[in-house]
Parts: C-alpha cells; sequence; structure tokens
C-alpha cells in the first residue's frame, strides 16, 4: 500500500478528525493501479461519517473490486474546514485509497441519497477539477455517474452527470465497464460511449434529450434526439437477492460514524404503498431474502468486522416474512458473541415485545410508531393502514412489559389536512399516555413519556401525491402552532413532548424533489455564492437559496403549491419505474375519495411491477391472519 | 488471566485518535478469536484499559494494553499471531506477554499507572537540522530547563531539563549513537538499526539520512515529560526562523521502574 497522504501533516493537523481523509481501514481494498484498465472514484457527497454509513456503497465498492481490471475506491466531501483549505492551496480532491486525484480516474460514481445534497455534487465536481457541467468535459474527464434515489428525477441536476443509472446496481454495471473498454479499445469518443451506453437498460444520458416548455413553464415536449436513444428508460431491478452478490467484508472505518454497526439488508422494496412515500414506490416489488441466507450473511459479516453491533434493516422490517425464525436465531448468534442486535422499528405485538424484551434495556429505550397521521380519515388519505386500536394496543403491551417511553412520528401538511387531523396527532398522543396510566400503580415506571415529532410533507415523484399542492411555509408554521396550543391542552400534557423539523429546508426539498432542468442554473448560482452542505441545519443559507430562486425566476407557486393536472408532462415521466402512471393516478383519485388500497401481501392491486416477474408479484398471497 | 499486549502504530494511522485506537482494538479483538472477559451487565464490553494516549501525528513502537482473559492457559505466540493477522497495514503486534499474577490483597496495576519513563526519537524536519542540533546541544549542557505547561488548573512551569535521564543523538537511522549525557536509569541502544524504532522502518515515514535526537524521561501521571514538551523546548532555544512543527516525533517505548531501574512494560 502507498503510504503517502494526500495532505500534509500541516493540514491534518489543522483540520477536524483527520482520519476522515487517510483511508486504510479495515477491509479496504488495495489494489495496484497500474495494474488496472479502469480506476472507478465512488462518491457519497457528504462527510464521511455519514457517507460511510450507507450500505449502498459498500454493496458498489464490493461488486467492482470483485473485477480484477478495475479498482474502486472511494471520496467523500471534505469537511467545510478542508474545503477552504484545499481552494486556497489548489489541493485536488483524492480518493481515499491510493491517495490520488479523482481527476485521474476513468469514472466518478455519485450517489443521490437526498435532494439537499445538491451543492455538494458541484463542491465535488469543482474540488475535483473536473467541470460543472457534462457538455464541457473532455477525453481527459471522467464519466460522471449519478445513481440512487435522487436519480429517479434527476432534472434538476441532469446538466451535471454523464449520465444516471437508473435502478440497483448490481446488475447492469458489468456491461457498462466492459462497453468502457471496449469503446476505448476501438478509439472511440467519451460522446461514442454515452451513445451506446443510452442503449442499456436503465441508462439515462440526459444529453441525447430534449425539453421544451410551455409558456407557463409547464414541459411541452421531452423527446430523445435520436431514433436509437430509448425515450424511456425502465429501472434495473435484482430479480433474485439470494444469488446476487453482497459484499462479505464490509469496510470497517476507524472513526464512529452514524450507522456504527453491520447492516443485514433482510429485503429490498415495500408492500404498503403509502402514498406519500417514494421508497415504496420506486423499489416495487417486494423481495425477500432466505433466512438461511440471511444467517450466512450475518455470520461472516460478524467474523470480518469484529463489530459489537449489528441492524437488521429494509422498509419494512415488521412484514418481512422469516422475521420471527431469523431474530430468534440472530438473538442466540449475537449474544454469544457480545453483540449488540439493533432491531428496525417493528409493530408491536407480542413477538416484538419478547423480542424488544430480549435484546433492549427496557429502562433506556423507547417503542417507536409511525402513524404519520393523527386521524383515521387522514391516514385512510395517505394509506397508511395502521388504526388507533393498532397503536393504542401495541403501545398497552408494552407499558405492561415495562417501557414508559413512546416516541412518534407525523407529517403535516398531507394533502387534504384540515385542522382537525392537526388536532388528532395531540389527541393521539393524549390517549397513548392515557393507556399508560390505565395499568395499576405499582406497575409503573414513573412518569410515561410520549415525544411527538412532526416532519413537513414534501410531494415526491412517482408517488400518488406526485400531483399535489404542498401547502406554504407560513401554513406549516401555523399547524406547528396548532399542534403545540393542543398538545399544552391535553389531559396528559405533562407527559407529552413535542419536537418539529425545520420548514426552510423541506421547502427547498420540495422544488428539487419535483423539480426540473430549469432548476439547475439555480443550484449551481448558490454553490457559487457558497451553498454546501445544505442538508446540515447550521450550513443551510436560506436567504442566499431565496435571492438565487428569485432571480432565476423559481417560484414556490410553480413547483410546491399548484395542483398538477393529470394531462400535464411531469420532468420525471421518461422515466418507467415499472409502477405505471395509470396506478399512481387511480391512488391519487382514491386518495382524495379516502378510500385505502389492500397490501401486495393481501391483494395485488395490479400497479406494473409483476411486469418485473419476481417478488412478492410471484408469490401466493398470505393468509389473512399473518398481514 | 491478563495479558500485555505491545503494539506499533504507524503510516497513515499516526491520525487516529486515542478514541478510535481502541474502538479498533476492540473490533480486531473481536476478529482474532482471543477469549478476552466481558464486564457485567446490559451491554457488556471488553475489559482493557490503555496505557498513555500518543499524540496524533506521531509513529510508535511501543503502544500498550491489558485485557483480562477468559482462560486458564493460554499460547502467548498463538495470541500474538492470531491478532497480528487481525491487523490492518500501520498497526504491528510487537508482543503479548501473560502478566504475572496479582498477589492477594494488593491493587490491580494497568499499564497506565505503572508507567514511569519513556523513550522518543524526534527527528528534526529537513532544514530545520543544525538550527536544531545546536538547540539540542545546549538543553544537554543545562542543568535545568522551564517552560510553561497547560495544566488542569493554568498554566505551570515544568522543568523538562529534569525529566530528561539520556540524550542522544545519531546523524542517521544507521550509524552509532553519540550519547550526550546519560544517567544510567535506562538501557539506552548503542545504534539505531539493531534497537528500536527500526523494525518496521520501511513503514515509517521518516527521511533517508536524517539525524535523530533520543531522549529517555520521566513518564506516567506524575512527571510526565511528552515528546512535545521537549520538541517545544529545542524550538525556543533556536534563535533563528523555524517552523512550528519543526520535528517528525516517534515514540520507541515505554517503561516502568523496578529497583531503581526503567523495565520496558512488555518485560515481567
Ligand atoms: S410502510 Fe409505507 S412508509 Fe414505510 S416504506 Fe412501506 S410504503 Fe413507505
Ligand atoms: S404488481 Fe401487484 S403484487 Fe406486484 S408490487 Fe404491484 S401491486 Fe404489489
Amino acid at each position: 500500500m502507498n503510504n503517502k497522504l494526500a495532505l500534509s501533516d500541516d493540514i491534518l493537523l489543522r483540520v477536524e478528525k483527520p482520519a476522515r481523509y487517510i483511508g486504510g481501514e479495515i477491509n479496504m481494498v488495495v489494489k495496484d493501479p497500474a495494474k488496472v484498465d479502469i480506476r472507478f472514484a465512488m462518491c457519497f457527497p457528504d462527510v464521511y461519517e455519514v457517507g460511510m454509513s450507507h450500505l449502498g456503497i459498500q454493496i458498489l465498492y464490493d461488486l467492482f473490486n470483485r473485477r480484477e481490471d478495475t479498482y474502486c475506491e472511494r471520496v467523500y466531501s471534505p469537511w467545510t474546514d478542508l474545503d477552504k483549505i484545499m481552494r486556497e492551496e489548489h489541493i485536488p480532491l483524492f480518493t481515499l485509497e491510493t491517495q490520488s486525484p479523482v481527476k485521474n480516474f476513468d469514472f466518478l460514481g455519485i450517489t443521490l441519497q437526498y435532494e439537499m445534497c445538491y451543492t455538494n455534487v458541484l463542491q465535488v465536481l469543482d474540488l475535483a477539477g473536473i467541470p460543472l457541467h457534462s457538455e464541457d468535459r473532455t477525453e481527459e474527464d471522467p464519466i460522471v455517474i449519478g445513481g440512487g434515489p435522487c436519480s429517479y428525477n434527476p432534472e434538476p441536476i441532469a446538466d451535471f452527470f454523464d449520465f444516471f443509472y437508473i435502478g440497483e446496481g448490481e446488475t447492469a454495471y458489468d456491461e457498462i465497464l466492459d462497453l468502457y473498454k471496449a469503446n476505448r479499445a476501438a478509439g472511440g469518443t467519451r460522446k461514442d460511449f454515452l451513445r451506446k451506453v443510452s442503449h442499456i437498460e436503465g441508462m439515462y444520458v440526459p444529453s441525447l434529450y430534449t425539453v421544451e416548455y410551455n409558456e407557463d413553464g409547464t414541459i411541452r415536449s421531452f423527446k430523445p434526439i435520436a431514433e436509437d436513444v430509448p425515450a424511456r428508460i425502465r429501472k434495473q431491478v435484482v430479480r433474485d437477492l439470494d444469488t446476487c452478490v453482497y459484499p462479505d467484508k464490509q469496510i470497517l472505518p476507524f472513526l464512529r460514524v452514524i450507522q456504527d454497526r453491520v447492516v443485514l439488508e433482510l429485503q429490498r422494496g415495500c408492500t404498503r404503498g403509502c402514498r406519500f412515500c417514494q421508497a415504496g414506490m420506486i423499489y416495487r416489488p417486494n423481495r425477500e431474502r432466505s433466512v438461511g441466507h440471511l444467517l450466512a450473511m450475518a455470520k461472516t459479516l460478524l467474523d470480518t468486522s469484529g463489530q459489537d453491533e449489528m441492524n437488521l434493516s429494509s422498509l419494512s422490517s415488521s412484514d418481512f416474512s422469516g422475521l420471527q425464525e431469523l431474530v430468534y436465531a440472530m438473538i442466540d448468534e449475537c449474544r454469544e458473541r457480545h453483540v449488540n442486535l439493533s432491531l428496525p422499528s417493528l409493530r408491536i405485538d407480542s413477538f416484538a415485545v419478547d423480542v424488544m424484551q430480549k435484546v433492549q434495556d427496557v429502562n433506556k429505550s423507547s417503542i417507536t410508531f409511525a402513524p404519520e397521521a393523527g386521524t383515521q380519515r387522514m391516514r385512510n388519505v395517505i394509506n397508511k393502514g395502521l388504526t388507533d386500536e393498532d397503536i393504542l394496543s401495541g403501545a398497552g403491551k408494552a407499558f405492561a412489559a415495562g417501557w414508559n417511553k413512546v416516541k412518534l412520528y407525523f407529517m403535516l401538511g398531507l394533502p387534504t389536512e384540515q385542522d382537525d387531523d392537526v388536532k388528532g396527532i395531540a389527541q393521539l398522543g393524549n390517549a397513548i399516555a392515557a393507556e399508560y396510566y390505565k395499568l395499576p400503580k405499582e406497575r409503573r415506571h414513573g412518569r410515561v413519556n410520549v415525544t411527538i415529532s412532526t416532519s413537513y410533507f414534501i410531494a415526491k415523484p412517482f408517488t400518488p401525491f406526485q400531483w399535489m399542492p404542498m401547502i406554504t411555509k407560513e401554513h406549516f408554521l401555523e399547524n406547528q402552532r396548532l399542534l403545540k396550543a393542543t398538545v399544552n391542552e391535553q389531559l396528559n400534557a405533562k407527559s407529552l413532548e413535542y419536537h418539529w423539523h425545520d420548514a426552510e429546508t423541506s421547502e427547498m426539498e420540495g422544488i428539487f424533489a419535483r423539480g426540473d432542468r430549469k432548476i439547475g442554473p439555480a443550484i449551481e448560482e448558490a454553490y457559487k455564492r457558497g451553498c454546501m452542505y445544505d442538508a446540515w441545519v447550521e450550513h443551510f443559507h436560506y436567504d442566499i437559496w431565496k435571492e438565487v430562486l428569485d432571480k432565476h425566476g423559481i417560484t414556490i407557486e410553480f413547483y410546491n403549491l399548484r395542483e398538477r393536472p393529470k394531462e400535464e408532462i411531469l420532468p420525471w415521466d421518461h422515466i418507467d419505474i415499472g409502477v405505471s402512471r395509470e396506478f399512481l393516478y387511480r391512488e391519487y383519485e382514491k386518495a382524495q375519495r379516502e378510500e385505502i388500497t389492500p397490501n401486495c401481501m393481501k391483494q395485488c392491486s395490479g400497479c406494473g411491477a409483476a411486469s418485473f416477474g419476481c417478488g412478492i408479484c410471484k408469490q401466493p398471497r398470505r393468509k389473512e391472519a399473518e398481514v | 488471566m491478563n495479558v500485555r499486549i505491545c503494539f506499533a502504530k504507524y503510516d497513515r494511522l499516526r491520525f487516529l485518535g486515542h478514541l478510535d485506537v481502541m474502538r479498533y482494538f476492540q473490533h480486531a479483538i473481536a476478529r482474532s478469536g482471543m477469549p478476552i472477559a466481558y464486564s457485567k451487565g446490559f451491554h457488556p464490553h471488553m475489559i482493557m484499559s490503555f496505557a498513555q494516549p500518543l499524540a496524533l501525528s506521531m509513529t510508535s513502537d511501543g503502544e500498550y494494553f491489558d485485557c483480562e482473559l477468559e482462560a486458564e492457559e493460554v499460547n502467548a505466540d498463538e495470541l500474538c499471531a492470531n491478532l497480528q493477522d487481525a491487523m490492518c497495514d500501520g498497526f504491528y503486534i510487537r508482543s503479548v506477554t501473560v502478566l504475572p499474577e496479582r498477589e492477594p490483597n494488593t491493587r490491580k496495576q494497568t499499564g497506565m499507572s505503572q508507567i514511569a519513563g519513556a523513550m522518543y526519537l524526534c527527528e528534526p524536519l529537513e532544514g530545520c537540522e543544525d538550527a536544531l542540533e545546536g538547540a539540542l546541544r545546549e538543553f544537554a549542557a543545562r542543568a535545568s530547563y522551564c517552560i510553561e505547561k497547560k495544566g488542569k488548573s493554568g498554566m505551570r512551569a515544568v522543568d523538562v531539563r529534569a525529566g530528561v535521564h539520556a540524550i542522544g543523538i545519531a546523524k542517521d537511522r544507521v550509524g552509532d549513537i553519540e550519547y550526550l549525557c546519560d544517567d544510567g536509569i535506562f538501557d539506552v541502544p548503542a545504534t539505531l538499526v539493531s534497537g528500536w524504532g527500526s523494525e518496521h522502518s520501511e513503514h515509517s515515514l521518516h527521511r533517508e539520512g536524517a539525524a535523530e535526537f533520543l531522549f529517555a524521561v520521566d513518564a506516567g501521571s506524575e512527571n510526565n515529560i511528552s515528546a512535545e514538551l521537549i520538541a517545544a523546548s529545542l524550538r525556543q532555544l533556536v534563535s533563528c526562523e523555524i517552523p512550528e512543527r519543526c520535528f517528525a516525533l516517534h515514540r520507541m517505548e515505554l517503561y516502568r521502574s523496578k529497583d531503581g531501574r526503567m523495565l520496558s512494560l512488555a518485560e515481567n
């Protein structure tokens, strides 16, 4: 391993947490860059501790490095202190493994996990010395690829990427890398390569499409520039998770990162279909791993990492069909190894209570519910199949077993919301507290503590709410005040605590989420005026963003507050996630009628994802009792 | 049963802080399968205790921690080999020693509380060699040299010179060491190549042909003369302009005191 660091000792001693920049962690892959054909820089555009917590990067890192001809290295956003030094001293952005400049790589892959990282994407390109715009790049520059959930509507950042990989990374990268080598061997250019990439399913090359707008700013047409470029880009899906590669040696950071544990991914996709939830739609269909496969994976991961905590992860783990079998087996394995098992938030039934008693400290931990809305009416609108009855009986069981802390998560500003729905949140909190006081005094452990958290509903692409208006920031703040006041009025007000989420970031997130290509120049300008790390409240400059948006004629009214008509071309309509637009529109209409749709375990609603031919769509429905 | 592990820390890992090193070893021990004992309670943790933290950017051949094992008998060489297998580049296990059973009714002596001495190498950075060598000779000639040090209760003066027992200078890493003073308490090496600090020199960042200053000093909780304190003293003695950071620092060994002599922590 080359031990020369990209930063001098002087710099490393000046910055916060120098271990962010030195690499060398356990299970880091070491190769000789001179002996590979392809160098791939994999980037999570946020600080190391955030980026290293992300499982997706570990999966791709492993996938690429299994190829002998490829060396994949990691790169993260330098924190603001180092960012400043790098600009002053003209130090190019470097990878952790070989500490070499990103600019010299063949590819730079950037994962887009949340909209608020867009200015960090520009930071990474800029510090690397790569032109921000795809059209300005030369044969000397890496090919810049975007992936992850935000690539499902990549239009706001389309100009900055050479192509987007839509869908799960395991399936098509081999083909892409082989194509790259073949193109290079044949003396092909960057342009030739991108054209050929566009023929691979799931690859979206923004420069090969033109957009025309109507007077009012909506899209008139969105077309490929040539016949061989597909009009729609269909996402990539892994059909069988058990046979697909999984990193058995995950990089173990030296620093304490956000997710400081081994992650075991139980399944992908979710069967529930909550109407606000983008993950629930874009990762359809739900596909499970087998318990046997998971247990073997867990063992290997613990052996190769020595981690003392293990996390079972997926969108809705209570629905995982093998959960009981898996968890009971894991509890024993973990106890033997002195490993803490951290559970996802489970639907609270007797199984969950039993498991929680085994793995959690009753006195310190809390139980969690995400009803998302305070009234049954509102929950029908959003298709959240969780009733007051479920919550109260679940909480009752946990209280009887000794818990006295509850965390509740809600959204404000959901479509069709009325004041009563807001007040209902406080009333539900109160009812949960009351449930606790039903316990005989001698079985209580002090006062119950119910924490209510609210976030701001953001309408996301590929959800039934993609046509819906959001509420204004002012209205949202009013709702917060109303909720706060209602909380205080409750009988058990002393047991209730209310936390809320910042509204300014959410407003911006709304614009980016459903934005089009007109947003790009504003993002670029905000970046040039110093915006970066927007996902970090302390670094978010609402005033600058406001000014920049105004200047570019980007209004909240257009992007967030209006109802979009059915026939409007949405900026992301050319992306095909398998779930049909018709299904989403049916769901949009049902939401307005306050009608619920059963989840996939009960009944197939014909969303379109069955066309992938795998997962839940191909399985017999489960019995009523198991759902 | 208790064992003491001595390890070296090099290269990139100079920039790992003490807490991260501790976490690293917890994971490494778990990977190596060492039969370590755990504390009781809901979240049991490994029973281990680390000696003196090392300042960021320093390399070391003399890092230590003690841990309690859940075993009657162990093969120290095997433990050492297994642990080495679990290391990443930059960490090297130098030895694993079984500690003698504690006499009944005596206090538990952890690595930390036993420390009485340390040996350091200070390598002047390029361009500062001559000025610092002059400072070194002047420092060695003095009977006392006081410097302000930030303590728990504000600034206080520390006599750095009084805490230094031997001072040596090697013109390059393979040459003999010339001793400017040595009061005989430490077993000081005659050359660097056959002694400490050279074992992993192929991994070391030290410059080819650079001079090395060697210091054997008091350490521990009572009168701790750190490598930075020595570096700061020498820098003060230089009259011309030199950069703030004028040395690459390296810890060679930690010692405990026995019968008026300094004994390596790795020796029983
Ligand atoms: S349960 Fe609902 S909110 Fe959760 S992942 Fe599934 S669809 Fe989304
Ligand atoms: S096709 Fe049916 S079963 Fe498959 S994801 Fe859609 S609704 Fe669920």
